[in-house]
């Protein structure tokens, strides 16, 4: 744990330069706040921008060749792809904390209740679309590099994309979602379950992508 | 498997679509300098990048301190030391972010070392890595890999770009390393006056294949540069020469001493390394 630790520390380290483009993330949300918009756009909001955020990494990576230097340090393989993602998910957890203290101090000022469901519904269902996005990119990155994976890692942000404006367009998928929400045990349990399926086929992906490289 | 033996490469293979580095075999003993030296393309980067785990062999093994250098990886790295010839860190660094990222990764990082490196080397602790100099850019990097108590050393070019005085303190630090005799440096390069003012060793490759590997006298008494007339040129010299050079006045070449022995009515000169490296990659 400490060599994933101390990874996921190099990794904020790398790119503490550019960690102040959360501050437009602060001013997005704030923006869709003052709108009214609900916990749920807010906190997928962030899972989408993080998302974003994360191909940061693997541009100084490959940039600076830092391959040299995660070869020379002591450091096993599966431990730098596991610390590449607990630096990726802490920045992702910040970015969705960041979401919930924005809606609700919107909350405080509009005056409107805050459902605790309704957090717990905005994270679960966040962390569903930041898992597959990050899933589906992570593995593409450590197996093409930055410049070779850059367009196919568009694919993930498309797919949820459609994913979240479809019900807007059917009639179905919206009822389909309305009864779905309404078993708020049903979905967590869903969401959080399929989160952690895809972060473990992720993880594994990534460790074989990486090892292909070599 | 040597004890003595700091480094050994056994029967290595990697297989690429225009380059196969073909069953390299050397060893490196405790307490030496042995340079990496070849063409570009030889195989110098390959064999450095297998010994750091940034490529699997296709065959053989490496062995680092008598431990598999793929399955005893972190135990290895714990020892290892690496300087390549450009900076690996990210250009935002500065040198108090290098040490605050790197220290945690090893055990034996020794902070009082890395502070006396920096202050011999006078480097600012807070420039930027990308604003630094290339010399104070090596300077960092060899800061960094003589901090955790390395025993082995592991030098890609790392001296190509530096201007002379920078290069010969290189070379001095490198001779205190060694002072101690429990520690190695394979120094890979194209630089062959640092190898012969530092080398103990060499190991010679030519488009993946080994050429020599041993003493620095024996690959320097194993050849000799051979000259004559156009007329002396038999075609038995010709057929036992490397990187013939023929001109309307004369020819040049490279022969094996031994086969040498049956030209003494030739000129017959000692080689330089260059010597070696370009005749042998004309062949």
């Amino acid at each position: 744990m400490t060599a994933i630790y101390n990874m996921a520390k190099l990794d904020f380290y790398t790119t503490k330069s550019q960690n102040s483009m959360y501050l437009s993330l602060a001013m997005v949300l704030g923006l869709f706040a003052l709108m009214g918009t609900s916990f749920t756009v807010l906190s997928i909001t962030a899972a989408w921008f993080t998302a974003l955020l994360s191909v940061n990494i693997f541009t100084i990576q490959e940039k600076n060749d830092l391959d040299r230097l995660y070869a020379s340090l002591s450091l096993r393989l599966e431990h730098m792809v596991a610390g590449r993602y607990l630096f990726l998910y802490a920045g992702y957890f910040a970015a969705l904390l960041l979401s919930i203290l924005i809606g609700g101090a919107s909350a405080l000022w509009h005056q409107t209740p805050v459902r605790p469901e309704e957090i717990m519904t905005a994270l679960c269902v966040s962390l569903l679309a930041f898992t597959l996005i990050a899933g589906v990119q992570l593995p593409v990155y450590f197996r093409l590099g930055y410049s070779r994976a850059k367009i196919w890692c568009l694919v993930p942000f498309l797919a949820v994309m459609l994913v979240v404006v479809l019900p807007a367009f059917s009639q179905r998928v919206l009822a389909a979602v309305t009864v779905i929400s309404r078993h708020h045990s049903l979905l967590w349990t869903g969401c959080l379950a399929a989160s952690l399926l895809i972060l473990a086929v992720s993880l594994w992906a990534s460790i074989i992508c990486c090892r292909q490289r070599r | 498997m040597n004890d003595n033996n700091i480094l050994e490469f056994r029967d290595i293979t990697k297989h690429f679509p225009n380059f196969t580095l073909d069953h390299l075999t050397f060893h490196l003993p405790r307490g030496y300098i042995m340079g990496l030296i070849g063409a570009n393309g030889a195989g110098k980067t390959t064999a450095v990048r297998l010994i750091l785990n940034m490529l699997d062999p296709d065959g053989g093994e490496i062995r680092v301190f008598g431990l598999d250098s793929r399955r005893q990886e972190k135990e290895i790295k714990e020892q290892t030391g690496a300087v390549f010839d450009s900076s690996f860190f990210p250009d935002t660094w500065t040198v108090d972010d290098t040490e605050r990222a790197i220290s945690p990764f090893y055990r034996e990082w020794n902070p009082q070392t890395f502070r006396q490196m920096i202050r011999r080397f006078r480097l600012p602790a807070r420039t930027k890595i990308g604003e630094l100099s290339r010399g104070m850019q090596m300077k960092l990097m060899l800061a960094c890999a003589l901090s955790h108590n390395a025993r082995l050393l592991i030098l890609d070019e790392p001296t190509s770009g530096l201007d002379p005085a920078t290069r010969d303190e290189f070379l001095d630090i490198l001779q205190e390393y060694i002072s101690d005799g429990e520690k190695s440096v394979l120094f890979s390069t194209h630089i062959t006056a640092d190898l012969e003012r530092t080398a103990d060793y060499i190991t010679c490759l030519d488009r993946g294949k080994l050429i020599y590997t041993g003493s620095m006298e024996g690959l320097l008494q194993k050849y000799y540069l051979i000259k004559g007339r156009p007329d002396e040129l038999t075609p038995e010299l010709q057929a036992r020469l490397y990187g013939l050079r023929q001109t309307p006045v004369g020819f040049e070449g490279l022969i094996e001493a031994r086969a040498a022995a049956h030209y003494n009515g030739y000129l017959l000169d000692p080689p330089t390394i260059d010597d070696i490296i370009i005749h042998i990659s004309r062949r």
